[in-house]
């Protein structure tokens, strides 16, 4: 056991840079993911019609912009308004917290937010909504988490990746 | 040698929004419905997980000594690149201070370094807000019933101000504009433009739209880009 471990840090050591800037590049990436796939569909999840057909859907006559209840607007909101908040608190008392659960934090709400969204029928609004959110906490939150281990892992390096893969 | 290519390689690409809206508006042409692509991008928390699991443990971090091969490792970083990792090393080593300095004198202190900085968040506050104004408010309004399905074209709007932002940012080793004001007065006049268009409705064609949503991307992307650059200086 002894012996792996330190194999497994020889290994680390020869490639500590590139496993260090790849990381971060996926991270960075994968972080702002879920804020942009809740804009981008932002229409499909307000529209009232079934979202799991990809059919035409018969266009609004009445209505020549052929707009939903309510704006995209208000995705933009709530994919921001959490995060906001998040980032403005968390700094006083998350340094409690170790990093591996703050990391699964992260991933299990990036998770949920895309179940949330995808599954819940069309009337149940607020429950869409609070996927918007989560997908908002798990992103600032994921960024504060990621940039503070950053410290550790010889900032040139991992700032570089990260701020290329977020873009 | 292989890791100053593949950091080389690494370092040039700034995707996250275009490969998300692009992915998204792709996937949903092919023909999955919008449950069933938002529903296969649970592979992003995974893949968040697994780069998390692949980083070196923290005690071998902590323990490692800072050579300096790391840093001469980064075959030169590009300048905006360089600028935008020391801003935000600067930031995270101010934020680390400020908490053990009283509230209130940290807060101040905070304040007076804003204000040389105002003359570039200005001109970006005012071109992010154009932005997404038009993003959020008008996309969905600028609707062309002769053409392609609405949804599609949401979508499409959204890949192409994603793909003009990512190209715009990129361009900052070949063009840089000192004058930032440039950008807000371009983007409010796209915003009055569009503005127009969804009141009165003279424009006859959709790619006409598309052109005008590219432009401004350009200009947002260019915004960010050169107030950093300026900014870092």
């Amino acid at each position: 056991m002894k012996k792996k471990m330190k194999q497994l840090e020889k290994f680390w050591d020869k490639h500590f840079s590139v496993f260090v800037v790849v990381s971060y590049w996926i991270l960075g990436l994968c972080n702002n993911f879920a804020y942009v796939i809740m804009l981008s569909a932002a229409h499909d999840i307000l529209s009232p019609s079934n979202k799991t057909s990809n059919a035409t859907t018969p266009t609004n006559k009445t209505n020549k912009y052929d707009c939903n209840d309510l704006s995209t607007g208000t995705i933009l909101l709530a994919d921001i308004i959490p995060g906001i908040c998040i980032k403005l608190v968390a700094p006083f008392f998350v340094h409690k917290i170790k990093y591996s659960y703050r990391v699964f934090l992260v991933v299990v709400v990036n998770a949920c937010s895309f179940l949330l969204v995808a599954l819940t029928p069309s009337d149940l609004q607020w429950l869409i909504f609070l996927g918007v959110c989560c997908a908002s906490f798990s992103s600032s939150f994921g960024e504060i988490t990621f940039l503070s281990l950053s410290t550790l892992y010889s900032r040139k390096l991992s700032i570089s990746g990260w701020s290329s893969g977020t873009g | 040698m292989a890791s100053h290519k593949v950091i080389l390689l690494i370092k040039k690409k700034r995707a996250a929004g275009l490969l998300g809206s692009f992915g998204y508006a792709a996937l949903t042409s092919i023909g999955l419905s919008p449950r069933n692509t938002i529903l296969s991008m649970l592979f992003i928390p995974v893949l968040m997980a697994l780069s998390y699991i692949a980083l070196p443990s923290i005690e071998f971090a902590k323990n490692r000594e800072v050579i300096d091969d790391d840093i001469n490792d980064l075959v030169k970083q590009s300048d905006e690149e360089q600028e935008e990792a020391n801003t935000i090393v600067n930031s995270l080593s101010r934020n680390r201070l400020s908490t053990d300095d009283s509230m209130m004198g940290a807060f101040f202190d905070k304040l007076s370094l804003i204000r040389p900085l105002l003359k570039y968040m200005i001109p970006l506050f005012i071109v992010y807000y154009a932005e997404y104004l038009i993003n959020q408010g008008l996309f969905e309004l600028l609707y062309f019933k002769n053409t392609f399905d609405h949804k599609l074209q949401y979508r499409w709007y959204s890949v192409t101000y994603q793909a003009a932002v990512f190209l715009s940012r990129s361009s900052i080793q070949f063009i840089k504009i000192k004058q930032l004001w440039i950008f807000p007065v371009c983007q409010c006049c796209v915003l009055a433009f569009l503005l127009c268009e969804v009141f009165l409705q003279f424009i006859p064609s959709i790619a006409i739209v598309f052109a005008v949503i590219f432009l401004e991307g350009l200009f947002g992307g260019g915004c960010y880009v050169n107030a950093f650059d300026m900014g870092s200086y």
